[in-house]
Protein backbone atom coordinates (compact mmCIF):
# COMPACT_ATOMS: atom_id res chain seq x y z
CA UNK A 1 0.00 0.00 0.00
CA UNK A 2 1.88 3.14 -1.15
CA UNK A 3 2.05 5.99 1.34
CA UNK A 4 4.17 9.13 1.69
CA UNK A 5 7.45 8.00 3.19
CA UNK A 6 8.10 10.97 5.46
CA UNK A 7 6.21 10.94 8.74
CA UNK A 8 5.13 14.57 8.39
CA UNK A 9 3.96 14.04 4.83
CA UNK A 10 2.01 11.00 5.93
CA UNK A 11 0.36 12.92 8.78
CA UNK A 12 -0.51 15.75 6.37
CA UNK A 13 -1.97 13.32 3.84
CA UNK A 14 -4.10 11.48 6.38
CA UNK A 15 -5.21 14.70 8.07
CA UNK A 16 -6.41 16.32 4.86
CA UNK A 17 -8.03 13.12 3.64
CA UNK A 18 -9.27 11.76 6.97
CA UNK A 19 -12.96 11.93 6.10
CA UNK A 20 -12.33 10.45 2.65
CA UNK A 21 -10.30 7.55 4.02
CA UNK A 22 -13.11 6.43 6.32
CA UNK A 23 -13.75 3.56 3.95
CA UNK A 24 -16.17 1.62 6.14
CA UNK A 25 -18.83 4.15 5.17
CA UNK A 26 -18.46 3.11 1.54
CA UNK A 27 -18.47 -0.53 2.64
CA UNK A 28 -21.76 -0.02 4.49
CA UNK A 29 -23.23 1.76 1.49
CA UNK A 30 -22.12 -1.06 -0.82
CA UNK A 31 -23.38 -3.75 1.55
CA UNK A 32 -26.78 -2.02 1.79
CA UNK A 33 -27.08 -1.87 -2.00
CA UNK A 34 -25.94 -5.49 -2.31
CA UNK A 35 -28.55 -6.56 0.26
CA UNK A 36 -31.17 -4.86 -1.90
CA UNK A 37 -30.04 -6.74 -5.00
CA UNK A 38 -30.06 -10.08 -3.13
CA UNK A 39 -33.49 -9.33 -1.60
CA UNK A 40 -34.88 -8.52 -5.05
CA UNK A 41 -33.52 -11.81 -6.41
CA UNK A 42 -34.87 -13.83 -3.47
CA UNK A 43 -38.30 -12.25 -3.08
CA UNK A 44 -39.78 -11.83 -6.51
CA UNK A 45 -38.54 -10.32 -9.71
CA UNK A 46 -41.96 -8.73 -10.12
CA UNK A 47 -41.14 -6.35 -7.27
CA UNK A 48 -39.91 -2.89 -8.01
CA UNK A 49 -36.18 -2.80 -7.16
CA UNK A 50 -36.31 0.98 -6.67
CA UNK A 51 -38.94 0.56 -3.96
CA UNK A 52 -36.70 -1.90 -2.12
CA UNK A 53 -33.73 0.42 -2.58
CA UNK A 54 -35.59 3.33 -0.99
CA UNK A 55 -36.38 1.33 2.13
CA UNK A 56 -33.00 -0.37 2.41
CA UNK A 57 -30.93 2.68 1.66
CA UNK A 58 -32.61 4.81 4.28
CA UNK A 59 -32.34 2.26 7.04
CA UNK A 60 -29.03 0.52 6.41
CA UNK A 61 -27.04 3.48 5.46
CA UNK A 62 -28.33 5.81 8.12
CA UNK A 63 -27.69 3.32 10.93
CA UNK A 64 -24.39 2.27 9.39
CA UNK A 65 -23.08 5.79 8.96
CA UNK A 66 -23.89 6.68 12.56
CA UNK A 67 -22.04 3.58 13.70
CA UNK A 68 -19.06 4.27 11.41
CA UNK A 69 -18.77 7.86 12.68
CA UNK A 70 -18.52 6.62 16.23
CA UNK A 71 -16.15 3.84 15.26
CA UNK A 72 -13.67 6.21 13.62
CA UNK A 73 -13.97 8.80 16.38
CA UNK A 74 -13.37 6.11 18.99
CA UNK A 75 -10.35 4.48 17.38
CA UNK A 76 -8.71 7.29 15.41
CA UNK A 77 -10.03 10.47 17.00
CA UNK A 78 -11.04 13.54 15.07
CA UNK A 79 -9.13 16.04 12.97
CA UNK A 80 -9.03 19.58 14.40
CA UNK A 81 -11.11 21.93 12.28
CA UNK A 82 -9.06 23.80 9.72
CA UNK A 83 -9.93 26.68 7.40
CA UNK A 84 -11.48 25.46 4.18
CA UNK A 85 -10.82 27.99 1.42
CA UNK A 86 -12.67 26.03 -1.22
CA UNK A 87 -16.43 25.86 -0.64
CA UNK A 88 -15.87 28.12 2.37
CA UNK A 89 -19.39 29.55 2.20
CA UNK A 90 -20.96 26.09 2.25
CA UNK A 91 -18.89 25.00 5.23
CA UNK A 92 -19.50 28.26 7.03
CA UNK A 93 -23.25 27.80 6.65
CA UNK A 94 -23.22 24.12 7.55
CA UNK A 95 -21.04 24.66 10.64
CA UNK A 96 -22.73 27.87 11.72
CA UNK A 97 -19.23 29.30 12.06
CA UNK A 98 -20.31 32.93 11.92
CA UNK A 99 -21.87 32.67 15.35
CA UNK A 100 -19.12 30.71 16.98
CA UNK A 101 -15.99 32.34 15.52
CA UNK A 102 -14.22 29.03 15.17
CA UNK A 103 -12.37 27.68 12.16
CA UNK A 104 -14.43 25.60 9.80
CA UNK A 105 -13.69 22.20 8.35
CA UNK A 106 -15.02 19.48 6.11
CA UNK A 107 -18.38 18.23 7.33
CA UNK A 108 -18.18 14.62 6.25
CA UNK A 109 -17.06 12.08 3.71
CA UNK A 110 -17.90 13.83 0.47
CA UNK A 111 -17.57 10.76 -1.76
CA UNK A 112 -19.84 8.47 0.25
CA UNK A 113 -22.49 11.18 0.60
CA UNK A 114 -22.40 12.08 -3.10
CA UNK A 115 -22.91 8.43 -4.08
CA UNK A 116 -25.60 7.99 -1.43
CA UNK A 117 -27.56 11.03 -2.61
CA UNK A 118 -27.24 9.96 -6.25
CA UNK A 119 -28.52 6.53 -5.26
CA UNK A 120 -31.52 8.05 -3.49
CA UNK A 121 -32.30 10.25 -6.52
CA UNK A 122 -32.03 7.16 -8.74
CA UNK A 123 -34.43 5.27 -6.46
CA UNK A 124 -37.06 8.03 -6.27
CA UNK A 125 -36.79 8.76 -9.96
CA UNK A 126 -37.09 5.06 -10.75
CA UNK A 127 -40.45 4.90 -8.98
CA UNK A 128 -42.02 7.50 -11.24
CA UNK A 129 -39.86 8.01 -14.30
CA UNK A 130 -37.48 5.04 -14.79
CA UNK A 131 -34.99 4.99 -17.61
CA UNK A 132 -31.82 6.68 -18.71
CA UNK A 133 -28.35 6.80 -17.26
CA UNK A 134 -28.02 5.87 -13.59
CA UNK A 135 -26.97 8.86 -11.50
CA UNK A 136 -25.31 6.54 -9.00
CA UNK A 137 -23.03 5.24 -11.75
CA UNK A 138 -22.24 8.82 -12.78
CA UNK A 139 -21.48 9.74 -9.15
CA UNK A 140 -19.18 6.74 -8.69
CA UNK A 141 -17.40 7.59 -11.95
CA UNK A 142 -17.01 11.25 -11.03
CA UNK A 143 -15.80 10.53 -7.51
CA UNK A 144 -13.34 7.90 -8.75
CA UNK A 145 -11.91 10.33 -11.31
CA UNK A 146 -11.55 12.99 -8.61
CA UNK A 147 -9.73 10.56 -6.31
CA UNK A 148 -7.47 9.31 -9.10
CA UNK A 149 -6.54 12.87 -10.10
CA UNK A 150 -5.94 14.05 -6.51
CA UNK A 151 -4.55 10.90 -4.84
CA UNK A 152 -3.99 8.46 -7.68
CA UNK A 153 -0.55 7.52 -6.39
CA UNK A 154 -1.86 6.40 -3.01
CA UNK A 155 -5.34 5.25 -3.94
CA UNK A 156 -5.03 3.50 -7.32
CA UNK A 157 -7.79 1.08 -6.31
CA UNK A 158 -10.27 3.71 -7.48
CA UNK A 159 -9.58 2.38 -10.97
CA UNK A 160 -12.04 -0.33 -9.93
CA UNK A 161 -14.61 2.32 -8.99
CA UNK A 162 -14.03 4.02 -12.33
CA UNK A 163 -14.49 0.74 -14.22
CA UNK A 164 -17.69 -0.05 -12.28
CA UNK A 165 -19.05 3.46 -12.88
CA UNK A 166 -18.31 3.35 -16.61
CA UNK A 167 -19.89 -0.12 -16.84
CA UNK A 168 -22.96 1.25 -15.05
CA UNK A 169 -23.25 4.20 -17.43
CA UNK A 170 -22.90 2.02 -20.50
CA UNK A 171 -25.45 -0.55 -19.25
CA UNK A 172 -28.13 2.04 -18.54
CA UNK A 173 -27.35 4.40 -21.40
CA UNK A 174 -29.98 2.98 -23.75
CA UNK A 175 -32.75 2.17 -21.24
CA UNK A 176 -35.84 4.03 -22.49
CA UNK A 177 -37.61 6.57 -20.27
CA UNK A 178 -41.29 6.25 -19.37
CA UNK A 179 -43.73 7.69 -16.82
CA UNK A 180 -45.35 5.11 -14.58
CA UNK A 181 -46.99 4.66 -11.20
CA UNK A 182 -45.32 2.79 -8.34
CA UNK A 183 -45.78 -0.96 -8.50
CA UNK A 184 -44.20 -3.87 -10.34
CA UNK A 185 -41.62 -2.89 -12.93
CA UNK A 186 -41.06 -4.96 -16.09
CA UNK A 187 -37.98 -7.11 -15.65
CA UNK A 188 -36.56 -5.81 -18.94
CA UNK A 189 -36.47 -2.29 -17.46
CA UNK A 190 -35.49 -3.33 -13.94
CA UNK A 191 -32.71 -5.75 -14.85
CA UNK A 192 -30.06 -3.26 -16.09
CA UNK A 193 -30.45 -1.21 -12.90
CA UNK A 194 -30.27 -4.28 -10.67
CA UNK A 195 -27.14 -5.39 -12.54
CA UNK A 196 -25.40 -2.05 -12.17
CA UNK A 197 -26.44 -1.77 -8.51
CA UNK A 198 -24.75 -5.14 -7.97
CA UNK A 199 -21.60 -4.06 -9.83
CA UNK A 200 -21.42 -0.71 -8.04
CA UNK A 201 -22.04 -2.36 -4.66
CA UNK A 202 -19.14 -4.78 -5.06
CA UNK A 203 -16.86 -1.97 -6.23
CA UNK A 204 -17.86 0.23 -3.27
CA UNK A 205 -17.19 -2.58 -0.79
CA UNK A 206 -13.74 -3.25 -2.28
CA UNK A 207 -12.57 0.38 -2.55
CA UNK A 208 -14.01 1.11 0.91
CA UNK A 209 -12.07 -1.76 2.47
CA UNK A 210 -8.88 -0.64 0.72
CA UNK A 211 -9.41 2.96 1.88
CA UNK A 212 -9.89 1.72 5.44
CA UNK A 213 -6.74 -0.37 5.14
CA UNK A 214 -4.85 2.68 3.91
CA UNK A 215 -6.02 4.69 6.92
CA UNK A 216 -5.05 1.91 9.33
CA UNK A 217 -1.64 1.54 7.69
CA UNK A 218 -1.03 5.27 7.83
CA UNK A 219 -2.04 5.50 11.48
CA UNK A 220 -0.06 2.46 12.58
CA UNK A 221 2.84 1.90 10.16
CA UNK A 222 3.71 -1.77 9.93
CA UNK A 223 0.38 -2.95 11.29
CA UNK A 224 -0.85 -4.23 7.96
CA UNK A 225 2.34 -6.08 7.15
CA UNK A 226 3.00 -7.39 10.63
CA UNK A 227 2.64 -11.04 11.36
CA UNK A 228 0.17 -12.66 13.68
CA UNK A 229 -1.83 -10.23 15.82
CA UNK A 230 -4.56 -10.50 18.37
CA UNK A 231 -7.21 -7.88 18.63
CA UNK A 232 -9.58 -6.97 21.40
CA UNK A 233 -13.18 -6.90 20.20
CA UNK A 234 -14.45 -3.41 19.54
CA UNK A 235 -17.30 -2.69 21.94
CA UNK A 236 -19.27 -0.69 19.41
CA UNK A 237 -19.09 -3.41 16.77
CA UNK A 238 -19.93 -6.11 19.31
CA UNK A 239 -22.95 -4.13 20.49
CA UNK A 240 -24.04 -3.39 16.90
CA UNK A 241 -23.76 -7.07 15.95
CA UNK A 242 -25.50 -8.19 19.12
CA UNK A 243 -28.43 -5.79 18.78
CA UNK A 244 -28.83 -6.38 15.02
CA UNK A 245 -28.78 -10.17 15.40
CA UNK A 246 -31.09 -10.13 18.43
CA UNK A 247 -33.52 -7.83 16.59
CA UNK A 248 -33.62 -10.03 13.47
CA UNK A 249 -33.99 -13.19 15.50
CA UNK A 250 -36.78 -11.70 17.63
CA UNK A 251 -38.72 -10.65 14.54
CA UNK A 252 -38.43 -13.98 12.75
CA UNK A 253 -39.19 -16.07 15.85
CA UNK A 254 -42.25 -13.97 16.68
CA UNK A 255 -43.39 -14.15 13.06
CA UNK A 256 -43.22 -17.95 13.14
CA UNK A 257 -44.85 -18.10 16.57
CA UNK A 258 -47.83 -15.93 15.62
CA UNK A 259 -48.27 -16.41 11.87
CA UNK A 260 -46.77 -19.86 11.30
CA UNK A 261 -43.98 -20.82 8.94
CA UNK A 262 -43.65 -18.06 6.33
CA UNK A 263 -44.87 -18.89 2.83
CA UNK A 264 -44.59 -15.39 1.42
CA UNK A 265 -41.15 -13.78 1.42
CA UNK A 266 -42.56 -10.28 1.12
CA UNK A 267 -44.31 -10.52 4.51
CA UNK A 268 -41.07 -11.64 6.18
CA UNK A 269 -39.22 -8.81 4.49
CA UNK A 270 -41.78 -6.25 5.66
CA UNK A 271 -41.69 -7.62 9.22
CA UNK A 272 -37.89 -7.37 9.25
CA UNK A 273 -37.97 -3.82 7.94
CA UNK A 274 -40.47 -2.82 10.65
CA UNK A 275 -38.29 -4.47 13.29
CA UNK A 276 -35.19 -2.64 12.11
CA UNK A 277 -37.09 0.63 12.01
CA UNK A 278 -38.07 0.07 15.65
CA UNK A 279 -34.41 -0.54 16.45
CA UNK A 280 -33.44 2.65 14.65
CA UNK A 281 -36.02 4.70 16.55
CA UNK A 282 -34.87 3.16 19.83
CA UNK A 283 -31.23 3.99 19.03
CA UNK A 284 -32.18 7.57 18.16
CA UNK A 285 -34.10 7.99 21.42
CA UNK A 286 -31.04 6.80 23.34
CA UNK A 287 -28.85 9.24 21.40
CA UNK A 288 -31.29 12.05 22.12
CA UNK A 289 -31.18 11.28 25.82
CA UNK A 290 -27.40 11.26 25.71
CA UNK A 291 -27.30 14.63 23.90
CA UNK A 292 -29.69 16.18 26.41
CA UNK A 293 -27.53 14.91 29.26
CA UNK A 294 -24.48 16.46 27.59
CA UNK A 295 -26.28 19.79 27.16
CA UNK A 296 -27.30 19.81 30.80
CA UNK A 297 -23.69 19.15 31.74
CA UNK A 298 -24.55 15.92 33.47
CA UNK A 299 -21.77 13.34 33.66
CA UNK A 300 -21.99 11.25 30.52
CA UNK A 301 -20.32 7.95 29.97
CA UNK A 302 -17.45 8.78 27.60
CA UNK A 303 -16.46 5.80 25.53
CA UNK A 304 -12.87 6.95 25.02
CA UNK A 305 -12.33 6.62 28.76
CA UNK A 306 -13.02 2.97 28.40
CA UNK A 307 -10.19 2.59 25.97
CA UNK A 308 -6.78 1.54 27.15
CA UNK A 309 -3.79 3.83 27.21
CA UNK A 310 -2.40 2.81 23.80
CA UNK A 311 -5.48 3.93 21.97
CA UNK A 312 -5.79 7.19 23.88
CA UNK A 313 -2.19 7.95 22.89
CA UNK A 314 -3.07 7.43 19.26
CA UNK A 315 -6.01 9.77 19.59
CA UNK A 316 -3.85 12.45 21.14
CA UNK A 317 -1.66 12.57 18.03
CA UNK A 318 -4.34 14.66 16.35
CA UNK A 319 -6.73 16.02 18.86
CA UNK A 320 -4.24 17.10 21.49
CA UNK A 321 -6.35 15.51 24.23
CA UNK B 1 -20.68 -12.61 3.05
CA UNK B 2 -20.50 -13.86 6.70
CA UNK B 3 -18.43 -16.91 5.74
CA UNK B 4 -15.08 -15.24 4.87
CA UNK B 5 -15.37 -12.43 7.40
CA UNK B 6 -16.10 -14.73 10.34
CA UNK B 7 -13.46 -17.23 9.28
CA UNK B 8 -10.95 -14.41 9.00
CA UNK B 9 -11.64 -13.23 12.55
CA UNK B 10 -11.47 -16.80 13.90
CA UNK B 11 -8.12 -17.43 12.20
CA UNK B 12 -6.67 -13.99 12.98
CA UNK B 13 -7.51 -14.09 16.66
CA UNK B 14 -7.17 -17.82 17.28
CA UNK B 15 -7.72 -19.10 19.95
CA UNK B 16 -9.03 -16.02 21.76
CA UNK B 17 -12.02 -15.58 19.44
CA UNK B 18 -12.36 -19.13 18.17
CA UNK B 19 -16.10 -18.89 18.70
CA UNK B 20 -16.27 -17.10 15.35
CA UNK B 21 -16.09 -20.59 13.86
CA UNK B 22 -19.74 -20.77 14.87
CA UNK B 23 -20.61 -18.03 12.36
CA UNK B 24 -18.42 -19.73 9.77
CA UNK B 25 -20.22 -23.02 10.40
CA UNK B 26 -23.66 -21.38 10.20
CA UNK B 27 -22.78 -19.64 6.93
CA UNK B 28 -21.33 -22.88 5.50
CA UNK B 29 -24.46 -24.84 6.40
CA UNK B 30 -26.59 -22.10 4.85
CA UNK B 31 -24.51 -22.06 1.66
CA UNK B 32 -24.73 -25.84 1.28
CA UNK B 33 -28.47 -25.72 1.98
CA UNK B 34 -28.86 -23.10 -0.76
CA UNK B 35 -27.23 -25.40 -3.33
CA UNK B 36 -29.88 -28.06 -2.79
CA UNK B 37 -33.00 -25.96 -2.32
CA UNK B 38 -35.49 -25.98 -5.21
CA UNK B 39 -36.42 -22.60 -6.66
CA UNK B 40 -40.01 -22.68 -5.42
CA UNK B 41 -38.82 -23.19 -1.83
CA UNK B 42 -36.28 -20.40 -1.73
CA UNK B 43 -38.31 -18.62 0.99
CA UNK B 44 -37.72 -21.60 3.27
CA UNK B 45 -34.01 -21.23 2.72
CA UNK B 46 -34.20 -17.48 3.44
CA UNK B 47 -36.06 -18.11 6.72
CA UNK B 48 -33.52 -20.72 7.82
CA UNK B 49 -30.77 -18.27 6.88
CA UNK B 50 -32.45 -15.59 8.98
CA UNK B 51 -32.57 -17.97 11.94
CA UNK B 52 -29.12 -19.54 11.65
CA UNK B 53 -26.94 -16.50 10.97
CA UNK B 54 -28.46 -14.11 13.54
CA UNK B 55 -28.40 -16.93 16.15
CA UNK B 56 -24.67 -17.46 15.51
CA UNK B 57 -24.02 -13.71 15.53
CA UNK B 58 -25.97 -13.31 18.75
CA UNK B 59 -23.77 -15.87 20.51
CA UNK B 60 -20.63 -14.30 19.03
CA UNK B 61 -21.76 -10.86 20.13
CA UNK B 62 -22.42 -12.04 23.70
CA UNK B 63 -19.03 -13.76 23.89
CA UNK B 64 -17.35 -10.69 22.37
CA UNK B 65 -18.98 -8.45 24.96
CA UNK B 66 -17.82 -10.79 27.72
CA UNK B 67 -14.31 -10.84 26.28
CA UNK B 68 -14.26 -7.04 25.99
CA UNK B 69 -15.24 -6.76 29.64
CA UNK B 70 -12.86 -9.33 31.03
CA UNK B 71 -9.84 -9.43 28.75
CA UNK B 72 -10.00 -6.28 26.66
CA UNK B 73 -7.36 -4.45 28.61
CA UNK B 74 -4.96 -7.35 28.44
CA UNK B 75 -5.29 -7.80 24.70
CA UNK B 76 -4.94 -4.23 23.69
CA UNK B 77 -1.74 -2.73 22.27
CA UNK B 78 -2.83 -4.72 19.27
CA UNK B 79 -6.06 -2.85 18.80
CA UNK B 80 -9.07 -3.89 16.82
CA UNK B 81 -8.46 -1.32 14.13
CA UNK B 82 -4.77 -1.99 13.87
CA UNK B 83 -5.06 -5.71 13.43
CA UNK B 84 -5.58 -5.83 9.73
Amino acid sequence: MPLPGERLQRIAFVTTRYAELQGLKLVILGAGVLANVVAWGLLSEALNPFQLMNMQAGLWIYIGTLWADRYYARWFGSVPLVPAPRFALFYAVSNDAAHRSVPVGKPDTVGAWAVFIALLIDSFKGLIYPGGVSLAAVAVTGYSVWVLVEDGVYRPHYLLGLAAGVAGISLTWAVPFGFRLPGPLPTAVAMPYVQIFGILAVALVVVGLLDHRLLVTAMAPGAASAGRRYSAPDRGISRFRLVGAAGSLTVIVHYIAFAGWPRNGEFVYSALMLGWMALLIGAQLLDLRRMRAEQRGAPVKVETDELPAGVRCRRSMWSGT
Amino acid sequence: MPLPSHLRIAVRDWPVRRYYLLGTLAASVSSIHFMFVPEQRVVDWAVWFLILIPAAMLIEGILDARLARSNGERLIGETHAAAW
